[in-house]
């Protein structure tokens, strides 16, 4: 391996080859993702066609669970309610997270730390308890409303501060701010601020600027946030089940109802499998459009 | 240069050593190889196992329980049924109507317990007459036996909803306009729909009819708006009442007493169209792997000085016959131990054969 | 938050409107994302049994709970053990996949996306195949079995993501040098790769780390008796009347902060000298 490589193939670094056997380099983690990764997706996707009684989980194989989820329109009625769900939070997101993004990139030295240390910190603790807390803020007896009575503006409690999908809205924004703000703000901050000032200088509108320099330059960071941000509330669970009051159900909690009380594992197989593939559909539709590779390698894959 | 490596350096051992310290902390602990036989993987409802009934039930055995979180019935037999679940865990409580099928199966010699070695569960004998119905058994052979029994009702704050409102001696208090808003029930299918069929007036919800089921459901998805929410878990249900979210709730008995220790002024109703009741029944899952301190465990807990402990602590009514007389007449009614005095039919808990069905209904309703 | 912005020199600003736009913004969003905080460090101190306002005084007693409660104790080592053996674990193998990633070869895009799969996997999903394909190799749900898979699986991926273009951008004029003089790959990695690399790969493990410690939704499905940190929120919030629970979460906030401030410290600290 120390010989020099002859330079038939270009590549970044002419001369000499890396070190390492790449076969061996990669052998460990790749084994690891098949065997953890792949084959328990394989497997599941075989359990979903499976058949589950009273009695147990039955290897007969049958289209049955599909079937099912087709003829009975809740399921579907179900899935398009968390796909609205979840792509309302990636823009609601996206709105209130891209100005403090920018707010954060146009901060200097000291404050910026300050202000980026600021934004991360109340994600440190269990986004459990970060959406629990809304109870005890936004409750009929909560912090707001005794606030706004103390302060005589209303008479009687607001009700629909919560359980409702208002709320599931509110604590999914909260819990995910995060994910949208910060690969935002690294693409803002790539952005020379010459380029900014060019455009002031040759006479561009705030708005014009932004529209045809900032946005395009930002746009990397944009779809990462939301890509994942639409990934994490696709299969959001705890907020529903926490916030969403009488309608708080989404496609998730009907997957873990299959295996947390009804025992339907293959059911709740050929459920999961359902998400999987619409997931991955979104995603190949939204790939074509843009290289989902190159937001989370950056272009460097 | 030199202070930064010596920071990474230091940083690293930070890392090291934390690293070092948890694992320590986890493989360090009382028992993992040498007190292996005394350690006992339950699962169980935890409410059975408040801080003082604990102690006595791990002195009584001279072990420790690790309990995983109970989550229902169902998902008791699930985790029994899961490929090599019967050697996943030593002993199991769970509702007797619930788990009884699945542990028993269609054919002797099919059981997913083990039969109970009854010599090494002496306080069997005391299980009260009440219960010996509740025993499950086939042939010869002992497979389960009721522990704790309990109703589920609704728990209301009488600060809000006077004890003689006739409303509150139905199911109809979560349901009546009266009360609307002012409600929560169960995010539990068969419960929910359950006590929303008796109080339709279906005698057997269990065995209903497709269009009964339709039938309640849309009753159910009338009555919504009247829902505040509709708790998962022990503790939201607590909570929506201490915080005054709301005025009642669908709750159990450990939901009474905790709310008044915390001083809340609740009570539970008697619905007359009929009490859920349940008994739960600890069975050892065939492949166990402590089998004689899961024997143990039944016993203890079968034991009066554990059934009263759980009944100041919890109160949870137990199987054990000597319990009651423990009490005082006025702690015994307030127990519910006088439940089959008052006159009003008891709805014991069965697994529906359709219980696909209802889970869909349940779906329908919170998409609604 | 409130630091007065520096007066522009320019005579005609556009963009004063928006800065100051921008700045209130920002007031109002951080008291948006503090808000819960405050609460939950009020909240710690409210002398009730029950989680929630109103208030009915002080006290310090739900810290001594959190102290003295072993279970918290358990979750905290249960949650640092997984958290670092699943950080070593997963750099460890982000660390070979991206040194063999520095080769030309074929097939480097399946891969890629063999790596990034789980990424893209919802994370209900990702607990619940585990659940399932566990469930019928008859392992127990353990710790050190499934909990440990589950956050390997979920953190390899962000692992990979981030220390490979760290793998990237180090100058290799060393290492080609050493590779003329006929240096070992051994003595090549451990002498000039490794010091390059190491404020990359301490990072990342720190990142590893944090990423471990939040997870819950995995969790939740592949869990046995040991609990995570999250997984005893969890049941604390849903299952146990726990009016120390904000006190605990304080606590947490602490140490996390803790951890996490010294990770970022770090990791600024390698790509200042990456």
């Amino acid at each position: 391996m120390t010989s020099p490589a002859s330079g038939k193939t270009p590549k970044p670094f002419p001369g000499v080859r890396p070190i390492g056997r790449p076969f061996w380099l990669l052998l460990p983690g790749v084994a690891w993702l098949l065997v953890f990764g792949l084959a328990p997706i394989l497997f599941m996707g075989a359990v979903s066609f499976w058949r589950s009684s009273i009695f147990g989980t039955t290897p007969d194989f049958q289209f049955g669970n599909y079937a099912r989820m087709i003829e009975e329109p809740l399921y579907v009625e179900l899935l398009v309610k968390t796909l609205r769900i979840a792509a309302l939070t990636t823009i609601l997101s996206l709105i209130f997270s891209y100005p403090l993004a920018w707010f954060l990139a146009s901060r200097k030295g000291a404050w910026k730390a300050v202000c980026v240390v600021a934004v991360f910190v109340p994600f440190w603790i269990s986004y459990v308890v970060r959406t629990f807390v809304w109870l005890p803020i936004l409750g009929r007896n909560g912090l707001i409303n005794q606030t706004l009575m103390g302060l005589g503006l209303i008479s009687s409690p607001v009700e629909w501060f919560l359980y409702n999908e208002g709320t599931v809205y509110l604590g999914l924004v909260y819990v995910y701010t995060l994910f949208m703000t910060l690969p935002i703000y690294l693409a803002l901050e790539k952005i020379d601020p010459k380029l900014i000032e060019a455009a002031t200088d040759l006479g561009a509108r705030p708005w014009q600027t932004f529209r045809h320099v900032v946005l395009p330059l930002s746009w990397p960071g944009v779809l990462s946030g939301s890509i994942m941000v639409f990934l994490l509330a696709v299969s959001a669970y705890v907020t529903p089940r926490l916030l969403g009051g009488t309608s708080g159900i989404m496609f998730g909690n009907m997957i873990a109802n299959q295996f947390l009380s009804n025992n339907n594992w293959a059911f709740g197989s050929a459920l999961s499998m359902t998400l999987v593939a619409v997931v991955a559909l979104f995603l190949l539709v939204v790939g074509r459009w843009v290289g989902i590779r190159e937001v989370f390698t950056g272009g460097k894959g | 240069m030199t202070h930064t490596k010596l920071d990474r350096r230091s940083v690293l051992q930070l890392a090291g050593g934390a690293a070092l310290a948890g694992t320590a902390g986890t493989f360090g602990m009382p028992g993992t190889a040498q007190a292996q036989d005394r350690r006992l993987v339950a699962v169980m409802p935890g409410p059975f196992l408040p801080d003082g009934a604990r102690a006595i039930l791990e002195r009584m055995i001279n072990g420790r329980v690790e309990n995983l979180p109970y989550v229902s019935p169902t998902d008791t037999a699930a985790k029994l049924m899961a490929p090599g679940g019967t050697s996943r865990y030593d002993m199991m409580f769970s509702t007797t109507g619930f788990i009884q099928a699945p542990v028993l199966r269609e054919r002797a010699g099919q059981e997913l317990a083990r039969p109970l070695d009854l010599s090494k569960i002496p306080n069997a004998a005391r299980i009260s007459p009440l219960f010996q119905s509740e025993i499950t058994k086939r042939g010869n052979n002992t497979y389960m036996l009721p522990v704790v029994w309990g109703y589920d009702s609704v728990v209301y704050n009488k600060d809000f909803i006077p004890e003689g409102d006739p409303l509150t001696q139905s199911w109809g208090v979560l349901f009546d306009d009266k009360y609307a808003g002012k409600v929560a029930i169960r995010d539990d299918p068969y419960q929910s729909i359950a006590l929303t069929a008796l109080h339709l007036g279906i005698r057997s919800p269990e065995t209903m009819s497709q269009a009964d089921l339709n039938r309640v459901t849309q009753f159910l998805i009338s009555k919504k708006r009247n829902f505040r929410t509709i708790w998962g878990s022990f503790a939201e249900a607590v909570n929506l009442i201490s915080s005054r979210e709301v005025y009642a709730v669908f709750g159990w008995i450990p939901m009474r007493a905790a709310l008044q220790r915390q001083g809340m002024n609740v009570t539970n109703n008697w619905p007359r169209e009929g009490l859920l009741v349940f008994t739960h029944s600890a069975f050892i899952p065939k492949d166990s792997r402590n089998v004689d301190l899961a024997h143990a465990a039944i016993n203890a807990a079968l034991s009066t000085e554990f059934g009263k402990q759980l009944g100041q602590e919890t109160q949870y009514p137990v199987c054990n016959g000597e319990v009651a007389a423990t009490f005082s007449e006025a702690d015994q009614a307030r127990l519910g131990y006088d439940v089959e005095k008052r006159g009003i039919p008891l709805h014991r808990y069965t697994f529906p054969a359709a219980m696909d069905r209802w889970i869909e209904a349940w779906g329908r309703f919170k998409a609604a | 938050m409130m630091a007065p912005e520096a007066p522009p020199p320019r005579v005609r600003d556009p963009y004063r409107f928006w800065r100051a736009a921008l700045l209130g913004y920002a007031g109002i969003f951080f008291l948006f994302l503090y808000l819960p905080l405050i609460v939950i460090v009020v909240l710690s101190f409210n002398d009730s049994d029950a989680t929630g306002f109103p208030m009915r005084g002080l006290t310090l007693k739900w810290y001594t709970r959190v102290l003295t409660t072993p279970d918290m104790l358990a979750a905290f080592a249960n949650s640092a053990s997984v958290g670092a053996v699943a950080a070593i674990l997963s750099t460890g193998l982000a660390l070979l996949l991206g040194l063999g990633f520095r080769h030309e070869l074929r097939g480097k895009s399946a891969v890629l996306n063999l790596i990034i799969m789980p990424i893209l996997l919802p994370g209900i999903v990702g607990g619940i195949v585990l659940l399932v394909f566990f469930g019928y190799l008859g392992l127990r749900s353990e710790l050190w079995t499934t909990v440990l898979v589950a956050h390997v699986n979920y953190v390899l991926p962000f692992a990979f993501l981030t220390l490979y273009p760290r793998l990237h951008r180090f100058d290799r004029s060393l290492e080609e040098a050493a590779m003329d003089l006929g240096a070992r790959p051994w003595a090549i990695f451990r002498h000039i790769v490794w010091p390059l690399v190491r404020p990359g790969v301490i990072a990342t493990a720190m990142f590893a780390f944090t990423l471990s410690f939040d997870e819950f939704i995995r969790t939740v499905f592949v869990t046995g008796y040991e609990r995570t940190i999250p997984v005893l929120f969890w049941l604390l919030i849903v299952d146990e009347i726990a009016p120390h629970l904000p006190a605990m979460a304080v606590v947490i906030i602490l140490v996390s902060t803790a951890v996490s401030l010294a990770a970022f410290l770090i990791g600024r600290r390698a790509d200042r000298s990456a």
